[in-house]
């Protein structure tokens, strides 16, 4: 292969140049290719039309026909270029060897060989194991894809945190009992009265639904939003109510009242497909007392405006209210009951899994790797959870979460208790009052971090691995946002990955090798090897013999009628709008009035709230630099009327100041916003001077918000774990 | 390294401060990884896309070089990595100034892909903590510099 009589000029330079050169391959210089795969910004993975040249990757551009982005793409996934090729990326594993740990501190980073990175890891967490027992080992991560779920399995942990609290959490919560839903798709073409609580649903380029909702609109659906913003939603709205934040659990509260007192509800659903019938006392009398002109006063939505809008969303018989992550279900501490009133209203319009309403998508079952080599018994998960979440029941069965106690977990309920820890692709931004997850993670022994940029939770770990990104892996990506019919698209290496970087698949099976051998070896003896896997999934689900095949056309549907469901997977069989499990494990069967956690006072007279732009996705963009060209930094938007009270100039440096923090940020002034109420954009403010384009830029909106204990939600009602990532008030300061 | 500095440059010898330093090998590893590799990338990324308005990798400096090194039938063993490496570069350019007489190619290459060295030098001289990275960019600077009059 590399000779060096290939090389001449004399030794030395041969010698050189036969180590970093090779001879060039036949036909190197092959012009352009198009390479087709699916986009790993945010879940609909878009269809992705590559263009790639001499290895590298030219242009991104949208799938023509793609189902989720009919042939687009949006800012985010366009720059896909920008998260490949960012000069900072991680590329190759290091160690510390500074021990001091903090952002004003170098870390005196030194780069190790994966064997060296893999072999330490495995050597330090398995010694934790070994004296502490599995519980003092903390997973901060989802728990795809599955070999790194088996590897957690195969290791008993049962500290494994993921961020779903701060995103749809309490409706997982909630719709286990009251539709049996677990994920939910919008049919928005077919709806023809779309009732938004928050959600900028336009303005936040979720393509598969931004077109949905205009389609609809063309066709003469109504739509209204109810936001203390005016945002591009509230413009493509027929009416937009500036609401109190906070309040939209009035304004649903009222909504089901009209609906139920005025019999507006579907009557053959309610029948045949709910338990009103079995509950249709308790019913009527709880909602009675939420009359329209109470809620305007909680909600300064006129009464008149809540009683029609309440009977036209019943009356136009394909009502919809999506309830879309964070929006709807981790900024409050109600957002527990909000999430259950809008499952309510969902019902009481009888669209669950019906046209134009909120449905259960369908999908092809790709199995996975327990299904296909099967593993060992598992050992049990014994231990204390660092996070509390055992003590919220209907939270802890659902196996997710809880972000918004972590810290607190680990420094005050069980400090010391966790001394290793396995970070792969947060930081801590994505924390409520980050800086006690900075003070956390330094109490902590070993930090192992993955990721594909050199973020905060990287700054201040003791070995980092490099990742992929989606653009440098092959995937199966079942389709969940537009999922009427089943449909499995293929995500396919654009570029093989650079320099050293690893998917965490790999990873767990390196690391599983180690500490769980047994746990990762297929029945012939061998160890398990990803790409076979992939091999395997795409040969059982029925795609094709390999995945390389599959991956010639790419995506599969399965033709087939959409058939509404008669029986939804709840304990009854039935839709529940009364809940009676909710009442056996300490809840309440139906949702009742309670405020937000944090209402303005003389020392903290402004509502706060926090919103992610369309152009970046949560705190994983900032620093991709054709997204950060657009938008580099945050500030304090305020109403003009509030900014003058205040003696507020735009661009004015103020202080925003809570009971737990404050941050100095310039205003912004904009009459979009509420004049009692002041938003800061989230994903900015991180600290890690590694990331050239966002490090040190903008504040952080989490600084001012409290952190929460399980304790505190218990008393404030908040049993589904709603992580009230936004609940705060505050003071605000010029400069 | 020593050695290297012996034979390459032989008026130059290790002076006592040099030696020590060459000696704490980890400290010039954990120097290489500061100013190279991945921390703040941003202080001495070595591969010229990363220079100028839009730093990046992979930009048009890779493609250039690739179509380069294939001219001379070759390409880089690192298939995964950037072809613009600066020590990829300055290889490829010993290479032609050793086959090519008139020195047309290697003037014409010069242009492309050496004329960003003399910067990234100076940023690299006053970035760099350890006195064997100092050496290096004055050296690389020097040299590339002489050989731009050669052009001329």
């Amino acid at each position: 292969m590399t000779t060096t009589a290939a090389f001449t000029g004399g030794s030395a330079l041969a010698d050189a140049l036969s180590r970093y050169f090779e001879p060039a391959a036949p036909g190197a210089d092959t012009g352009a290719r198009i390479v087709t795969t699916a986009c790993g910004v945010c879940s609909p993975a878009c269809g992705i039309r590559a263009t790639v040249q001499d290895g590298a990757l030219r242009f991104l551009e949208g799938l023509p026909g793609d189902q989720s982005g009919a042939g687009h793409l949006c800012g985010k996934g366009a720059s896909g270029g920008g998260f490949l090729y960012d000069v900072d990326r991680l590329k190759y594993p290091m160690r510390r060897t500074n021990p001091k740990k903090g952002f004003d501190e170098d870390p005196g980073w030194v780069r190790i060989s994966w064997q060296e990175a893999l072999d330490t890891i495995a050597n330090r967490f398995g010694g934790y194991i070994k004296n502490y027992g599995a519980e003092s080992l903390l997973f901060v991560t989802l728990p795809s894809p599955d070999l790194w779920s088996r590897f957690m399995n195969a290791l008993g942990i049962v500290n494994r945190i993921d961020h779903i609290d701060v995103c749809f959490q309490t409706d997982r919560v909630i719709q286990k009992y009251t539709t049996g839903g677990k994920t939910f798709a919008n049919d928005f073409e077919n709806s023809k009265y779309i009732l938004l609580f928050g959600w900028d649903l336009v303005g936040k380029a979720k393509l598969a639904y931004a077109n949905g909702v205009l389609n609809a609109k063309d066709k003469g659906a109504k739509i209204v939003h109810f936001s203390p913003t005016y945002t591009t939603t509230s413009r493509v709205a027929d009416e937009w109510y500036p609401i109190r934040p906070g309040s939209d659990l009035a304004v649903a509260l009222a909504m089901i009242n009209v609906i139920v007192s005025e019999n507006l509800y579907h009557r053959d659903f309610a029948a045949d497909y709910t338990n009103f019938p079995d509950f249709e006392n308790q019913i009527r009398s709880h909602f009675q007392q939420y009359t329209p002109e109470w809620a305007a006063g909680e909600s300064d939505v006129p009464a008149d405006a809540i009683q029609r809008i309440a009977r036209e969303f019943a009356a136009s018989g394909a009502g919809i209210v999506p309830a879309h992550k964070k929006t709807l279900c981790a900024n409050y501490a109600n957002a527990t009951q909000l999430v259950h009133a809008i499952s309510i209203l969902n019902i009481l319009a009888g669209t669950v899994d019906r046209p134009g309403g909120r449905y259960f998508p369908r999908t092809i079952a790709i199995p996975a790797v327990d299904a296909i080599y099967p593993p060992p018994k598992y050992p049990a998960k014994s231990g204390r959870r660092v996070d509390g979440r055992d003590k919220l029941p209907l939270v802890h069965e659902q196996d997710t979460g809880l972000f918004s106690t972590l810290a607190d977990g680990m420094l005050n309920r069980y400090p010391g208790m966790i001394r290793g820890a396995f970070w792969n692709a947060y930081t801590i931004l994505a924390f409520p009052d980050p800086k006690q997850m900075e003070r956390a993670m330094k109490n902590v022994e070993f930090t192992v971090v993955m990721d594909f940029l050199p973020t905060d939770t990287a700054s201040l770990a003791d070995i980092v691995l490099p990742s992929t990104t989606y653009l440098e892996v092959s995937d199966l990506i079942a389709r969940d946002y537009i999922a009427t019919q089943p449909q499995v698209v293929a995500r396919q290496a654009v570029v093989p990955p650079m320099f050293e970087t690893k998917s965490i698949g790999w990873v767990a099976v390196e690391l599983g090798k180690r500490m769980a051998p047994e746990f990762f070896k297929k029945p012939d003896g061998a160890f398990i090897n990803p790409a076979q896997l992939l091999d395997e999934k795409t040969k059982r689900a029925g795609l094709g013999e390999s995945f390389a095949e599959f991956a010639k056309t790419g995506v599969y549907t399965k033709q087939q009628m959409f058939q509404p469901r008669t029986a939804f997977a709840t304990p009854t069989g039935k839709c529940q709008i009364y809940v009676p499990q909710f009442k056996d494990k300490g809840a309440d069967p139906l949702p009742g009035w309670t405020p937000k956690r944090e209402l303005p006072s003389d020392a903290y007279p402004y509502y706060y709230l926090t919103y992610i732009p369309a152009i970046h996705r949560r705190n994983t963009t900032q620093n991709n630099a054709l997204l950060n060209e657009i938008m580099p930094t945050n500030a304090a938007v305020l109403n003009p009327a509030l900014a003058a009270k205040l003696g507020i100039k735009d661009g004015q440096s103020v202080r925003v100041r809570s009971r737990v923090g404050s941050i100095e940020v310039p205003a912004h002034l904009s009459e979009i916003i509420r004049p009692d109420a002041v938003m800061v954009a989230h994903g900015f403010g991180h600290r890690s001077r590694l990331l050239s384009k966002s490090g040190g830029r903008g504040v952080r909106d989490g600084d001012i918000v409290p952190q929460s204990s399980t304790d505190e939600m218990l008393k404030l009602n908040n049993w589904a774990g709603s992580s009230c990532i936004m609940d705060a008030v505050v003071a605000v300061e010029p400069l | 390294m020593r050695e290297y500095l012996g034979r390459v440059e032989p008026g130059v010898l290790p002076t006592p401060e040099l030696s020590a330093a060459l000696d704490a090998a980890e400290d010039l590893e954990r120097e290489y990884v500061r100013l190279f590799v991945s921390p703040t990338g941003a202080v001495c990324p070595p591969w010229q896309s990363s220079g100028g308005a839009e730093p990046r990798l992979m930009g048009e400096p890779h493609h250039s070089a690739l179509k380069w090194f294939w001219s001379e039938g070759f390409q880089p063993s690192a298939a995964n990595e950037p072809a613009d490496h600066i020590g990829l570069l300055l290889l490829f350019a010993a290479h032609l100034l050793a086959h090519d007489a008139a020195q047309d190619r290697f003037r014409a290459f010069a242009d492309d892909h050496l004329a960003w060295v003399p910067s990234f030098c100076d940023t690299l001289a006053a970035e760099a903590r350890h006195p064997f990275y100092r050496l290096l960019a004055r050296l690389t600077q020097e040299k590339v510099r002489a050989l731009a009059s050669l052009r001329s």
